[in-house]
């Protein structure tokens, strides 16, 4: 029981990651794998607003999020739409996103060292809450509640206003939405900032579990893309439920086959589904023939 | 001197790695980024069964290369199923894998803690201990190498495979079992990377899990795209370029404690700038 709840409590920061991955991967249709070291930065900005003017733990994640987000945004502008224009094929992309993710880790690596960092919200640690022979500790619910809150936030805006329409018709077909007049670089611009601020919200959640590292930013992205695939690569809900899935037998495996295995079930899990389910849970978008 | 001999076995080693995969990336289109991991098993193969099974060199490199055969002819079975970004990953994922059992295998790897004492290679009673023996020993397997996989990509058999790499559709019309033709071809890389594995095991009389992680396998395929996909010459001038940059920063006056970083940063500005401004490598003949 305590595994599987373990399990969720992981599954939903996956969740997260995997949602803002996919509403990006929706648009542009390549692997964005700056995405993770982003949300590593984000971090990073986190834990700096935290230590340097002391400011209240949800304010600095904000901010940290919201630098974060703005320079997803500048990725895309100045790193993929020039290559895009020149219709660049996704590989291409995708091995431009991997230089730069080298380039961005190495530097957060320059820059605060290759360490690895704990981050917490209050000084002294809190006990965990017990019930019905669960142990859930503080940290833990406040990612659990974080998850939810972003999830809904996000169902709504992508469902009920004006540009969560336009960024899922794009998604839909990109070259339609063009036709019929809407500005496709502005809502992709949109989409980044969106994406990368949950990825970076994502991330924190992950630094209270575990601490913040550098080459973390390689591990985040590969769990969001793991959990994208599970779900269905291009739906929202896959990605969610892909997310906690991944959390689960992750949890299961490390009980099991201890924790040094714990890579090893996540692309166990993904190459199984590559064979026997490529669609994934809910599909949308076929990766592979 | 000595140090120049040095970084020539480097070079050498990683061209005989690069040309390898060049075959396997350029040649027939597979992006694997677990060619370390095949490099990995030749090297453990040799330290292996020198150290603790009094094998000599050759028979545990003929080892390595059969192990290594079999692993990659069983891996091909996932990764082939998928295309270009999908396979990028997956292969990734498996060299991910094989890196776990490396570092938790510890009863057959002794884990992070590395295999120390392997012995310089003797072949036919003829040690080859000293550095420009050991440069000659490696300089004529590059040779083999090369004169191997440019016989292969100039007969029919490599006009399939190239044809593969263009369109698998027509090829496939053509009669061509298409996976069959790619698994062997996977098989072959795989098989020489782990001969590079072997020397590696021997020259620097130390390995650990590390060496075979996914940053060698970036640096590999940095190597190929950086020369040209498809372009054996290439491969080998990506490898001299790649290995000798870092020793250029080195005379430059950095401090070594940001070395290591500012090295990954070149690599992946090399990979940026390659696509950026010449997508099909220094000296290669198409785009990836």
């Amino acid at each position: 029981m305590q595994i599987l709840v373990n399990g969720i409590i992981v599954g939903g920061i996956y969740a997260l990651m995997a949602i803002g991955f996919n509403l990006i991967f929706s648009s542009v249709r390549f692997f964005h794998l700056l995405y993770g070291i982003v949300a590593v930065l984000g971090i990073y900005l986190t834990r700096f607003f935290l230590l340097t003017f002391e400011i209240n733990f949800f304010v600095s994640m904000f901010l940290g999020a919201a630098i974060a987000a703005l320079l997803g945004m500048a990725f895309w502008q100045w790193l993929y739409k020039p290559l895009m224009d020149r219709k660049a094929s996704s590989l291409v992309l995708m091995v431009v996103s991997f230089g730069a993710l080298i380039m961005v880790q190495n530097l957060i690596a320059l820059i605060w060292k290759n360490n690895t960092y704990s981050i917490s919200i209050s000084e002294t640690i809190k006990e965990g809450y017990h019930f019905l022979g669960i142990t859930i500790t503080f940290n833990q619910l406040v990612i659990l509640l974080t998850s939810l809150v972003l999830v809904i936030l996000l169902e709504l805006f992508l469902n009920k206003t004006k540009y969560g329409m336009a960024i899922r018709a794009i998604g839909d077909n990109a070259e339609m939405t063009t036709i019929l007049g809407l500005k496709t670089n502005q809502i992709i611009l949109i989409v980044f900032f969106i994406g990368t601020f949950i990825s970076s919200i994502a991330g924190t959640m992950v630094a209270l579990e575990i601490g913040v590292k550098p080459t973390y930013g390689l591990f985040l992205v590969l769990k969001a893309i793991i959990a994208s695939i599970i779900g269905g690569i291009g739906s929202m809900r896959g990605a969610m439920l892909g997310g906690l899935l991944l959390g689960v037998v992750e949890n299961i495996g490390i009980y099991y086959l201890g924790g040094g295995w714990q890579e090893v079930t996540a692309f166990i899990l993904l190459t199984v589904f590559l064979l026997f389910l490529p669609q994934g849970m809910f599909n949308k978008v076929q990766i592979s023939n | 001197m000595e140090y120049i001999l040095h970084l020539a076995i480097v070079v050498t080693i990683f061209s005989i790695l690069a040309m390898s995969l060049n075959y396997v990336a350029g040649y027939t289109g597979i992006l694997s980024l677990s060619h370390a991991t095949f490099y990995g098993i030749g090297a453990y193969a040799t330290a292996i069964l020198t150290t603790q099974h009094g094998f000599s060199f050759v028979p545990s490199v003929m080892v390595g290369m059969v192990l290594a055969a079999v692993i990659a002819y069983l891996a091909s079975f996932p990764i082939l199923k998928l295309k270009e970004d999908s396979l990028v990953l997956v292969s990734f994922g498996f060299s991910i894998i094989m890196f776990n059992v490396m570092l938790n295998w510890t009863d057959l790897t002794k884990g992070p803690l590395g295999i120390k004492g392997i012995a310089a290679p003797e072949i036919f009673g003829l040690s080859f201990f000293s550095k420009p023996l050991f440069f000659a020993l490696v300089f004529l397997t590059a040779i083999v190498t090369y004169f191997f996989f440019r016989r292969i990509t100039k007969s029919p058999y490599g006009i399939i495979i190239k044809g593969i790499r263009e369109n698998r559709t027509v090829t496939a019309v053509n009669g061509h079992n298409v996976l069959r033709y790619q698994r062997s071809v996977f098989t072959v890389g795989a098989i020489f990377a782990a001969i590079a594995g072997s020397f590696t095991a021997t020259f620097l009389a130390f390995i650990e899990p590390k060496l075979f992680e996914l940053m060698p396998s970036v640096l590999i395929l940095i190597m190929v795209i950086l020369g040209g996909m498809a372009s054996l010459k290439g491969s080998v001038l990506g490898a001299f370029i790649l290995i000798l940059l870092p020793e250029v920063l080195r005379f430059l006056g950095l401090p070594p404690s940001i070395l290591a970083e500012v090295q990954q940063m070149i690599y992946g500005l090399v990979l940026i700038l390659v696509m950026y401004l010449r997508p099909q490598g220094l000296l290669g003949e198409y785009k990836i």
